[in-house]
């Protein structure tokens, strides 16, 4: 059964001045587990879509549904909520607290989730040790290199048991020893606890070792292909 | 968590944050202060009032207290003085003897109330011989002894045991003139009424005036000031039909309006601090707003409510105005206490202050209420200057505040 779907989904921008169509008819359905990229030029529709699948946009038509939730039906408090409950972020420029700690950052959604700070903190902690960054919990943002932030952006998506994690270019910022370890961890946890994943890039490093590739071509769908 | 994330929140620019804590010290410090100054003023006025002048409750005849005419003289006095001498409220009382004349020198002539005093007791109801700057106060000891005003001697050209007479109407109606010899001069913080008010001995004027025993005015000294309306209300139906009693807001009625404008002129006072105040914070929450869009656009992506962020922005208003509040209270305590037992000395505008029946040394009073009700204000003031950042922030859409740089 596929974890999302997204059905026939238009988005139109400045619809009443100068219309820009940046998703056109849109169909594409994930299954729980993958690791999927969505790939093409700048301007192809990438972010637009994983936005509107993160409930962060609207569609202007369509349907996008998580598992039986149709989230382009929800109105705003519900969407904070859903997101919140089953969606885990990953930025491209990492958005963390910055005055918080490591550890507090992942703590943070923990607790708005309704857990306890002391629970929060344990589970926070072991998920900081899966992504590697079990010396680092104390260390705020800024002392963190670009690439240990990401991890902690990738250990505070996890945190709150989402059904998939959306990741808008999660390797532009990084170099190539940090995107590498990067993905060996989004891999990892990937097969180890089958997280579903779909990222948004252009990095080649990531296309070769996504799962699954959709291409987007003016906002349309160009290819979708499995990969070995 | 809000709490721990707001106080994590105004560290992160201290200057910033500092800056606002100031505002509310200075304004909480400013309030206070103005208010203690204010208040310590107008007690000073209203006590020097009443203590050399009006006194805290007088009983008349009822035509008396209308046509101000000698002939109108209280009955059985001896037993009135008794009567009211055993009164628990009543701390102390003294017969006055009043006529309205002229006094004459060399050199000018002017109109004046002679207030002919017992100087066994009136020194028990009004600190007037406190003021005298050059000889002595009245006493039994020798006759016709007049007390003026500096000012009023100063437009006499007499000095100390200098002669001048004195012009007014006896109680039978006709005009007598007895000459006094000046045994004091005094400066009270009135000198507009230093100008018009002399004092002879009673006995003196009641030869003069034609009546032995002609007293105008018991006038009453209580325990509490305040309870000078209870007084006579309560004193009131125990007259006899032609005397009245009428308390210090009756008698000088500008003095009460003094003290009841007083809580109208400090909160307008409040009202210009705390805008102000109001405006700071206001400009520095919706700093710190634009300056982390992202992050706040941030949070709502990952599922923080509006509600939370509204309360985390109202949190971080509210922390700083209560560290700042008591520390403003604190300094303002440490000035007032300085100020009230040293006083503020003002001698360089004594003209302009004596004018107003003012004193030159200021002792600053501060009333509970006062602090209480700035405190209120500031806190007040905190809260509604933090609304419109806090609602500023829940508006943020989240895609749109992600992409801010």
């Amino acid at each position: 059964m596929s974890i999302i779907q997204v059905s026939d989904v238009d988005k139109i921008y400045n619809p009443e001045t100068i219309p820009v169509h940046a998703l056109k008819s849109i169909c594409l359905h994930i299954e729980k587990g993958e690791f999927t990229a969505i790939v093409g030029p700048s301007g192809s529709g990438k972010t637009t879509l994983l936005n509107c699948i993160g409930g962060l946009d609207s569609v202007s038509s369509g349907i996008i549904k998580i598992n039986e939730t149709t989230i382009s039906a929800l109105d705003d408090k519900d969407l904070i909520q859903f997101r919140l409950n089953h969606i885990g972020f990953v930025f491209q420029a990492y958005n963390l607290i910055p005055v918080l700690t490591a550890a507090e950052n992942v703590a943070f959604i923990l607790q708005l989730q309704g857990k306890s700070t002391k629970e929060a903190m344990k589970k926070a902690s072991k998920i900081l040790d899966s992504v590697g960054l079990a010396n680092r919990q104390h260390n705020r943002p800024s002392q963190l290199s670009g690439g240990q932030q990401q991890r902690v952006a990738v250990a505070r998506a996890l945190a709150s048991n989402p059904d998939y994690v959306l990741a808008d270019e999660p390797t532009a910022n990084l170099d190539s020893e940090s995107a590498s370890n990067l993905l060996d961890i989004m891999e990892r946890l990937n097969s180890q606890l089958n997280v579903t994943f779909l990222f948004s890039t252009h990095d080649e490093r990531v296309i070769k070792r996504a799962k699954r590739v959709i291409t987007l071509r003016d906002g349309a769908l160009d290819s979708d292909e499995i990969q070995n | 968590m809000i709490l721990h994330l707001a106080w994590k929140n105004i560290w992160r620019n201290p200057v910033r944050s500092l800056v606002v804590i100031a505002a509310v010290v200075v304004g909480v410090w400013a309030g206070v202060s103005i208010s203690a100054f204010s208040n310590g003023m107008t007690m000073h006025y209203l006590n020097s009032q009443l203590d050399t002048y009006v006194g805290h409750v007088s009983l008349q005849t009822k035509t008396f207290n209308e046509e101000r005419s000698a002939e109108f003289s209280l009955e059985n006095v001896d037993s009135l003085v008794e009567f009211y001498s055993n009164d628990s409220t009543v701390k102390s009382l003294t017969p006055i003897t009043l006529a309205d004349g002229m006094i004459a020198s060399a050199n000018y002539t002017s109109g004046i109330q002679i207030r002919g005093i017992d100087t066994a007791t009136d020194t028990l109801v009004f600190k007037t011989y406190q003021y005298i700057t050059k000889g002595k106060y009245l006493s039994d000891s020798f006759k016709n002894q007049i007390v003026v005003g500096e000012k009023l001697a100063e437009k006499l050209k007499s000095g100390l045991r200098s002669k001048v007479v004195l012009t007014f109407q006896r109680v039978d109606g006709t005009i007598t003139s007895a000459a006094f010899r000046i045994s004091g001069i005094l400066k009270t913080p009135n000198s507009t009424l230093d100008q018009m008010r002399i004092f002879v001995n009673r006995e003196d004027l009641q030869k003069y005036i034609g009546g032995e025993n002609t007293t105008h005015e018991l006038s009453f000294r209580l325990f509490d000031a305040n309870y000078a309306k209870t007084f006579t209300a309560n004193h009131s139906p125990l007259l006899a039909k032609s005397d009245t009693l009428l308390n210090w807001f009756q008698i000088a009625p500008e003095l009460a309006y003094v003290d009841s404008s007083l809580d109208l002129t400090l909160y307008i006072f409040m009202g210009i601090i705390v805008l102000a105040l109001t405006l700071g914070i206001l400009n520095t929450m919706l700093m710190a707003i634009l300056e982390r869009k992202r992050e706040l656009g941030m949070l709502m992506a990952i599922g923080t409510s509006r509600p939370f962020l509204f309360k985390l922005i109202m949190s971080e208003t509210l922390i700083l105005s209560c560290i700042g509040a008591p520390l403003g209270l604190f300094i303002a305590y440490l000035n007032v206490y300085f100020t009230s037992t040293y006083g503020i000395n003002l001698s360089g505008f004594t003209e302009g202050l004596a004018m107003y029946g003012m004193g030159n040394v200021i002792y600053p009073d501060l009333k509970i209420d006062y602090i209480i009700g700035i405190t209120s204000f500031i806190f007040i003031a905190a809260v509604l200057a933090a609304i419109y950042p806090a609602v500023k922030a829940i508006k943020l859409k989240p895609l749109e505040a992600i992409r801010q740089h």
